[in-house]
């Protein structure tokens, strides 16, 4: 009875734990933590974890489990459940807006990962496991350069088309129970995966005799030396409660829309803090001694920024081909971390496209395939630019806007109207029906002061110090392929909000609201 | 590593090691009847679980 009993819990943990983890832990993390200084990121990071994902997780959860007792399932409806406004109708677009815009160009960084496990069986990635050429090898799959590996885009398009077709195969012949069950297997072997990864990557040494400070100890540094002249930046700041929103899910649309198929006895509290600390385990204790040391070692304090700059997810696929060509059975090793990542991917963005089904299939009354079928269309031709005018920087620009940004002013929104509008002690209680564990009576304070002041004043202090930087300008090289990535962006918000007036007119949100 | 990274280091990895053991040890703890009701996202049926 006791194996059992530990069997059944392993389960449970092993399915959060496949939930949790994502290309951002990998492939974003290390990004954005080398962009923004290293150490310096790491202390608005943490203090984001305590002050924003946590609390933002558990009032998702509350939110999502409550407005779906009443048949909503996306942010239009849920927030239109606990303040019956156009405004927060409107707010809640972006909770289908963000998952929307990130699946566009999760699912092409998605389809790198498949196709660097390809390149590792073939042996074409052993070939490029230089510092030399690491970065050129990627380049040109990219279709920025042309050379001995790649000389267009066309490898990558069709790692493109495999992958979009298997996450929409996945999503509309109902197949998200075998996706449960292949990450609960998947999610644990990349998670020892990454453990022996991190070990060889703290045994490197000093590789290269040139360069004796690139070492280890130079890696670890430059992740985790604080930088206190950094924390006065907006832009830090954000970044880090971006990072925090991205890889937990919080802020993205997709917790409230999950959450809402819970029944009214399932627990939310419990839930949401062993998701966020599954995450947090694999990216910051593992995640975080991978790729940043490793490419600081490879490539050096000047080079691991470069990288960085480059792209928004590239630093993981330069540094370790040269990782796993340190190691023994690096071809299958290689293969097995960029197929595992894969399917972290799949986990992932499957999930991002629920939001939009819900919105069609609760508020419009479609039907769960015309909405995958609509879904898919518009995400395959949103895709073309991120594919095509990667050089342009139109990618960069989408995960910025959309994945932290955008995240960052919703997650604004969820928390004003949780803890201002809906009320504290009800959201509270609330919170509490099922609940597994008492959260501390000063969530409270933290959930209605705190993490609503934390928000505001990141965006009105990046606004005033950073926002024009970010706005395109005639001047720059790319002036017209940014705006007319704002503009399509600017587009899909337009299109959702006639849509949610659409629904608004035919009766949809009078479900009844919650007292 | 300078003191200060160290510091950072073993002050961030305490907090999510010490987050994530309060929560396993809150799964395994556990009754029968409340287990089933701790999700994750991908053991949440939206309809499409066949």
């Amino acid at each position: 009875m006791a194996r059992e009993r530990w069997a059944s819990r392993t389960g449970i943990i092993l399915a959060v734990a496949g939930s949790a983890v994502g290309l951002g832990n990998f492939l974003r993390f290390p990004v954005q933590a080398a962009q923004n200084g290293g150490g310096a990121f790491m202390i608005p990071y943490i203090i984001a974890l305590l002050l924003l994902g946590i609390p933002l997780c558990w009032v998702e959860w509350t939110m999502g489990r409550a407005a779906g007792g009443r048949g909503h399932g996306s942010g239009p409806g849920i927030l239109n459940m606990f303040w019956d406004h156009k405004i927060s109708r409107y707010m809640g677009a972006l909770g289908i807006f963000i998952p929307f815009m990130i699946y566009i160009y999760y699912v092409y960084i998605e389809s790198w990962c498949l196709a660097f496990a390809w390149f590792s069986l073939t042996g074409s990635l052993d070939e490029s496991a230089t510092a030399g050429e690491a970065g050129a090898f990627l380049s040109a799959y990219q279709g920025l350069a042309e050379n001995q590996w790649f000389t267009g885009l066309s490898v990558a398009y069709i790692f493109f088309l495999i992958t979009f077709v298997v996450n929409f195969a996945v999503i509309y012949r109902g197949l998200s129970r075998g996706i449960e069950i292949i990450s609960k297997i998947a999610m644990p072997i990349l998670a020892i995966l990454g453990v022996v990864i991190m070990v060889r990557v703290l045994t490197l040494g000093t590789p290269d005799p040139a360069n004796p400070d690139w070492n280890i100890n130079g890696g670890m540094g430059f992740m985790w030396n604080p930088d206190f002249s950094a924390l006065t930046s907006a832009k830090v700041w954000l970044a880090a409660a971006g990072q925090i929103f991205f890889t937990t899910s919080v802020g993205l649309g997709l917790i409230i829309t999950y959450s809402s198929y819970l029944k009214k006895d399932d627990d939310v509290a419990l839930s949401g803090l062993t998701s966020v600390s599954i995450n947090e385990f694999m990216e910051v204790i593992i995640g975080a001694s991978i790729a940043i040391p490793a490419a600081f070692i490879f490539f050096g304090p000047v080079g691991i920024t470069d990288i960085a700059n480059g792209g928004s997810f590239n630093l993981g696929f330069v540094t370790m081909p040269m990782v796993f060509n340190k190691m023994p059975l690096s071809q299958i090793l290689a293969f097995m971390w960029f197929f595992l990542l894969f399917l972290a991917g799949v986990t992932s963005s499957i999930s991002m496209l629920q939001p939009g089904i819900a919105f069609m299939e609760d508020e419009l009354q479609y039907s769960r395939k015309k909405s995958v079928a609509i879904l898919g269309g518009l995400t395959f031709i949103g895709s073309q630019p991120a594919i095509f005018f990667i050089d342009k920087g139109v990618l960069d620009l989408m995960d910025f806007w959309a994945g932290t940004f955008a995240i960052v002013l919703f997650a604004t929104c969820e928390v004003i109207i949780f803890a201002w509008v809906f009320g504290i002690e009800k959201g509270f209680t609330a919170m509490h029906e099922g609940a597994d564990i008492r959260v501390p009576s000063f969530f409270k304070f933290i959930i209605k002061y705190v993490t609503p002041t934390y928000l505001i004043t990141i965006l009105l202090v990046w606004v005033w110090q950073d926002a024009a930087n970010f706005i395109p300008k005639p001047s720059d090289e790319n002036f017209g392929y940014a705006i007319a990535t704002l503009a399509g962006m600017l587009g899909v918000i337009g299109f959702l909000i006639v849509a949610i007036e659409k629904a608004y007119k035919r009766g949809a949100f009078d479900k009844g609201k919650i007292v | 590593m300078t003191t200060g990274g160290w510091i950072m280091l073993t002050v961030s990895w305490t907090i999510i090691i010490a987050l994530s053991a309060f929560c396993l040890g809150g799964v395994l703890r556990l009754e029968d009847s409340q287990a089933d009701h701790i999700k994750g996202i991908n053991k949440i049926d939206t309809g499409d679980m066949e």
